[in-house]
């Protein structure tokens, strides 16, 4: 139930009225949408532990605390893996490829995918 | 035949072929093995049919290391012992908890899983078990909605549970005991002291006392001392008449490597998408189907070099709700709620009759994992005697269990490796707990009421009590059954196994006494 309010809700408009507009010279407007959507925000249902999760990141990687960073961290990895992140399955599977090469991090416990986390940091960046 | 032993005269003498001290899991299940034999079997409990708080008591002891149920509510001390409140989880001992593990010390057992296979089966009957299987796949294939979660096996595995119902030892076994011509069971019979020779080769002879003062003595050809691992060692250690430092103990091993289940919330799971459940699931309380945790492979423990471990999935609490112990949340009349075995078992009874599949109504989304996991064994985890005596005269028990480095290395990393497998099998995300990212032991530290070691198995005298055959080495008649003699002790409950390894115990003696 809490889920599907939530999915309701969305987050899609939250993000666009907030953008900032040099994002938009890393990656479009769309990707950046995509990008600052992690998948983790479906599976927790829960934007303010997405958001501190995001956050603990950037103080984890202080030099990716910041949008262009964080999109050309997210956008260079999945370019180098043949992705384009104006694709949503790419960006699952580049969280998939992050599982199988082990390229995790540990935020606030959580097990993640550098890319998933990256999101967060996104997501708590553009739509905190 | 059944004797109250309170009934006898005084300075009353015993005799039979073979002494079982202590009818509990182990004790009874010995026992059974004997009916209709040719020898003559003494059986002795001490206490009655049922929980009485004067016999309790003679169990009470001091928690000198970390902290730990009140002794005097962790073993029931009457006819069945403490499966008079069981709640019957089995599951088997895997290959590699009898290896010697060079990244676990003192590991190693000095009989095989093979060995241990052979008497699983029988064990299975006598605690009521379904179908003789272990294999995942085949209980998966036993419902369409028992599914298992697709992670790699050479990593991640599902290790099956069955549920005994659960057997009450007391109740079902009581009458084929008690109408045994050759089983001689003794109730209020309790033993206070072991009795050796002179070159402290060979028992003599027991010392029995009830709480009405009454002084009783046993001989028997072989004994067995089937107490549990605490009152086991505490027998031996205060046995110290002709040798000083208590029976079997010319090596100083009697009491130490005492092992617990560490059993606590170790992480929280949420699941990427809803999913059938129902083999992961525990249908508290009636428990009567088979369920299933997740375990590390062999190969993924000697990668991380950690010891073995499950977890369960648990009802996840909410995400601001405080961990809580399992030691703060016995009741102060603990030992008077083990009366309310018949309570346990009605509403077990009352789930039972709903006349549910096991199949749960709603597919959570979130659970919270719950570890059982191996205790790294640990000399300086022990059972002492004290200077304060029972009401018999016996000295009390200390416990000092101690936990190690090795023990808090093994669930951070347990959790680790949970996360990247459900990460990258895209099940699910998981986030460790707190205290695993912190040194030392969280206050809701807790235990499985299991114990073993204090009386391990080995081969040399110099690193165990009891030698494969679980005889006390030194001693020519005198065997120790349950789970004291187990050298590690695997990440499942070690009833089923304590029992296996007691009928192997009865196989050897049926040699020895023939």
């Amino acid at each position: 139930m809490r889920r599907r309010r939530f999915l309701q809700l969305g987050t899609a408009g939250l993000i666009a009225a907030s953008l900032p507009g040099a994002a938009i010279s890393v990656a479009s407007q769309s990707e950046l949408h995509r990008l600052a959507e992690p998948g983790l925000l479906h599976i927790l249902r829960d934007r303010e532990s997405v958001r501190a999760i995001g956050a603990s990141y950037r103080r984890t990687v202080p030099f990716e605390d910041d949008v262009h960073v964080l999109a050309a961290q997210i956008t260079g990895d999945m370019k180098r893996s043949g992705g384009s992140a104006a694709n949503q399955a790419d960006i699952e599977k580049q969280v998939r490829r992050d599982f199988d090469r082990g390229r995790t991090v540990q935020i606030d416990g959580w097990v993640l995918s550098r890319t998933e986390a990256r999101q967060c940091a996104l997501f708590s960046l553009i739509a905190g | 035949m059944h004797t109250d032993a309170r009934t006898l005269d005084d300075g009353s003498v015993i005799e039979g072929d073979l002494c079982i001290v202590g009818a509990g899991a182990a004790g009874i299940s010995m026992a059974m093995e004997w009916i209709g034999t040719d020898k003559d079997v003494v059986l002795l409990e001490g206490g009655g049919f049922d929980v009485d708080a004067d016999v309790q008591s003679l169990y009470r002891g001091d928690i000198v290391g970390e902290r730990y149920f009140p002794l005097e509510a962790a073993r029931l001390h009457f006819f069945g012992g403490t499966t008079n409140h069981w709640a019957g989880f089995c599951s088997i001992l895997d290959p590699i908890d009898f290896e010697e593990r060079d990244w676990v010390p003192h590991s190693g057992w000095p009989i095989s899983y093979d060995d241990m296979m052979a008497y699983y089966p029988r064990a299975h009957e006598i605690l009521q078990l379904g179908p003789f299987e272990w294999d995942p796949a085949y209980w998966a294939a036993q419902h369409e909605d028992n599914a298992l979660l697709p992670f790699d096996g050479d990593i991640v595995r599902t290790k099956i549970w069955q549920f005994s119902p659960p057997t009450r030892f007391g109740r079902t076994y009581r009458d084929e005991i008690v109408d045994a011509p050759n089983i001689h069971l003794y109730t209020h019979a309790n033993v206070t002291r072991i009795e050796a020779n002179e070159p402290v080769s060979a028992v003599t002879g027991l010392r029995i006392r009830t709480l009405e003062g009454k002084e009783l003595r046993v001989r028997a050809d072989a004994y067995v001392l089937a107490c549990g691992a605490i009152q086991n060692a505490r027998l031996l250690l205060a046995s110290n008449e002709r040798a000083p430092e208590g029976l079997g103990n010319d090596h100083d091993l009697v009491g130490r490597y005492f092992m617990e289940h560490l059993e606590m919330p170790g992480a929280r799971l949420a699941l990427t998408e809803p999913r059938r459940m129902r083999l992961y699931e525990f249908h508290y309380p009636e428990y009567k189907y088979p369920a299933a945790e997740l375990t590390l492979s062999e190969s993924a423990q000697r990668e991380n070099s950690v010891l073995n471990g499950v977890c369960s999935f648990r009802d996840a609490p909410e995400r601001d709700e405080p961990l809580q112990g399992m030691f703060d949340q016995i009741p102060p009349d603990a030992v008077e709620r083990l009366r309310d075995v018949e309570g346990m078992d009605e509403a077990a009874q009352e789930a039972a009759n709903e006349g549910s599949d096991g199949a749960s109504l709603d597919y959570p989304l979130e659970y919270q994992l719950f570890s059982r996991q191996e205790q790294a064994p640990n000399p300086n985890s022990r059972v002492t005697i004290g200077s304060e005596r029972d009401a018999l005269g016996v000295p009390r028990v200390q416990l000092d269990w101690q936990l190690t480095e090795l023990d808090k290395h093994t669930i951070r990393r347990f959790y680790e490796i949970i996360g990247h497998e459900a990460g990258r099998s895209g099940v699910a995300r998981v986030q460790l707990h707190d205290w695993l990212m912190e040194d030392g032991w969280p206050s809701f530290l807790g235990g499985g009421w299991h114990h073993m070691g204090t009386t391990r198995m080995a081969e040399s005298p110099r690193e165990g009590v009891v030698d494969p055959r679980c005889k006390v080495h030194g001693l020519g008649n005198l065997y120790v059954a349950g789970s004291g003699p187990f050298p590690t002790a695997g990440c499942v409950n070690p009833t089923l196994s304590l029992v296996a390894l007691t009928l192997r115990l009865s196989d050897h003696l049926r040699d020895e006494l023939s």
